[in-house]
């Protein structure tokens, strides 16, 4: 398998998610030249847009169900619009779940635990996105979860501790047997406590507001959940650099 | 000439408060000690039919301590199957007084809780909440890290808790004659294995179980001087005795001996008081008709029944009015199935080998 880190690679990567899909198609704009040989399809909406997609079985496809969406992802695309795993070497879905609870591992069990983040796991719209693409190839799958809301004040969050953790286990209980991986926040976004540094949220950042008033900026300044492509740019870094995931080809019966 | 059934109430009289009423319009069974709002902080444990109390208290919309919560995760299935959500804290079933006691012990480091710890087929269960999660803990530590929560859990209740609310329900006890300590059920049935050397049965008498009692509720007292106690009895019949008698009348031994604990107790402390929710699934009055088929599950018309008499009392002493009407409490439709009830497992000993004589 080719190491995404080298610039000669011919690599395609499918990249699906809710809002937050901005910040790395932004960071993208900004370190595209390390990654010559790569090449990243964005297919990225506010909220859950992932209910529209529909699994194509015989054109091997996701499309999805909505004309405008689906003009969008033309537009930004180059193509028809439809999410195309064929050719894609890596598929990373962004958002579509709350990947971090807090659950205190020193309450409870470790069979209470898993039992909490499976059902969690398993009432995600991450999850159900999913189980649509699992519909349609094996390939590994890379979880990108939601920024950590940016705050002015940066020790009020919650606490960091059990953040690798519950990601420890979500990724070895569940998610790696099934040839998928939930990458951590990049460390360097996030301080002490769980909420992303302030520089990451300004600037340019967020899809645009859809009930703009003329002369209102393109994004609420005041918005502390969407990143930049400064962030964007550090995620992706890391999605594209980080190693290869077990193979998923023999181990669908456990989706089922 | 006067004498002082002159002055009696209505109430005090068999015929006009029982024999010439119909048996659901029977009222005023419980007049209570002291006012038991919605807003009052109330602790459940006890026996299986304390669970009822808890479920009734958040159906009313009272103030039920929980001091164990799951995870926010968690399904209402996967709370009933962990045993959350059932009791105060996860101490699982406490049938007896002497069980209070030990717990209480535990929980507010009066003594060191026991290191005991049970293993099947590479599992580990607690002695003391055997059935608290299915197939056990992963290892010893967890274990005894998930029994230090419950013991954190259940000191915090003592210390706040406004009124404590303690369902007995048995007298037949397992010891640990090397160790000192009480199980809540037999070693060797729902888990840990039973050796006769050390497992000792303890036939609680009177006198042993109103001394546990008195100690329980002295140690709430002197933890939370405060703090208010609400006896009951469970009117569930036992599911089997170690005893040599017949169940019926170990049952009948039984419950005499903790409804007369229970009166001593109310006698002894101004803070304590009874609720008779023994009398009123037994009481001939109602002629069996709140049990199950088994006779010996309640219904959940007769957990209604006692409930409202409850909410009825509490809201009858809680005068001037509280803040919200309490509407009438709906007949709980919760299955009897539903209840955790860790000595039921000895009904399979009877399906399996119980002998007729």
């Amino acid at each position: 398998m080719p190491s995404l880190a080298d610039p000669v690679s011919n690599t395609e990567v499918v990249i699906i998610g809710n809002s937050h899909v901005r910040a790395l198609s932004l960071g993208w704009a900004e370190i595209s030249g390390e990654f010559p040989g790569v090449t990243i399809g964005f297919y990225g909406f506010r909220g859950t847009f992932y209910k529209t997609l529909v699994a194509d079985q015989t054109r091997q496809v996701l499309k999805t169900t909505s004309p405008e969406l689906q003009q969008q992802f033309e537009q930004a695309n180059g193509n028809n619009g439809d999410i195309d795993f064929s050719s894609a070497d890596r598929v990373i879905v962004v958002g579509g779940h709350t990947w971090w609870h807090g659950v205190d591992q020193r309450l409870y069990s470790l069979q209470v635990v898993n039992r909490a983040l499976e059902r969690s796991l398993h009432q995600s719209s991450a999850y159900g996105l999913f189980l649509k693409i699992r519909a349609l190839t094996s390939k590994n799958v890379l979880f990108v979860h939601a920024p950590f809301p940016a705050s002015r004040q940066p020790d009020s969050g919650p606490s960091a501790l059990n953040y690798l953790d519950e990601l420890s286990v979500l990724n070895n209980a569940f998610l790696s047997p099934r040839g998928a991986s939930l990458m951590p926040q990049p460390k360097e976004t996030y301080g002490e406590t769980l909420q992303s540094k302030l520089e990451y949220a300004v600037g340019l950042r967020g899809f645009r507001q859809p009930h703009r008033k003329k002369g209102m900026p393109l994004q609420k300044i005041d918005d502390l959940t969407h990143m930049n492509g400064k962030y964007g740019a550090i995620v992706l870094k890391d999605a594209l650099r980080s190693g290869p995931f077990p193979a998923a080809a023999q181990r669908d019966d456990q989706w089922s | 000439m006067t004498h002082p059934y002159k002055s009696l109430p209505k109430t005090a009289f068999w015929k006009p408060a029982v024999a010439a009423c119909n048996p659901l319009e029977i009222r005023d069974l419980w007049d209570p000690k002291f006012a038991v709002r919605p807003q009052t902080r109330i602790a459940t444990f006890g026996s299986c039919f304390a669970q009822h109390f808890s479920k009734a208290l958040i159906k009313n919309g009272y103030s039920w301590i929980n001091a164990e919560h799951p995870p926010k995760e968690f399904s209402e299935a996967d709370q009933h199957i962990f045993n959350y959500n059932v009791f105060s804290a996860r101490t699982g079933n406490i049938y007896t007084a002497s069980l209070l006691l030990q717990w209480l012990l535990w929980a507010t480091g009066k003594t060191a809780p026991s290191e005991e710890v049970w293993q099947k087929s590479g599992r580990f269960y607690d002695p003391f909440r055997p059935a608290i999660e299915p197939n056990g803990f992963e290892t010893g530590a967890e274990m005894m890290r998930s029994r230090n929560v419950t013991l954190n859990a259940l000191n915090a209740i003592v210390k706040k808790a406004d009124i404590f609310v303690f369902t007995l329900g048995l007298t037949e006890s397992w010891f640990n004659t090397e160790s000192g300590v009480e199980y809540p059920m037999c070693p060797g049935t729902t888990a840990g294995d039973f050796d006769k050397n050390i497992h000792q049965y303890v036939a609680q008498d009177s006198e042993f179980v109103v001394a546990k009692l008195r100690q329980a509720i002295s140690l709430l007292r002197e933890i939370n001087k405060n703090i208010r106690v609400l006896l009951t009895v469970s009117p569930v019949p036992l599911v089997a005795t170690n005893s040599g008698q017949h169940v019926l009348v170990a049952t009948s031994a039984s419950k005499s001996i903790l409804r007369a604990a229970t009166v001593t107790a109310v006698n002894d402390f101004d803070f304590v008081d009874y609720f008779p929710s023994y009398e009123i699934i037994n009481s001939p009055v109602f002629r069996g008709g709140f049990f199950m088929p088994n006779l010996r599950s309640v219904t959940p018309e007769g957990v209604a029944f006692v409930m409202a008499e409850f909410f009825r009392g509490a809201t009858a002493c809680a005068t001037p009015a509280p803040a919200r009407k309490m509407p009438p409490s709906p007949p709980l439709s919760d299955s009897v199935d539903e209840l955790h009830c860790d000595e039921e497992i000895l009904e399979m000993y009877a399906e399996l080998g119980g002998s007729s004589e």
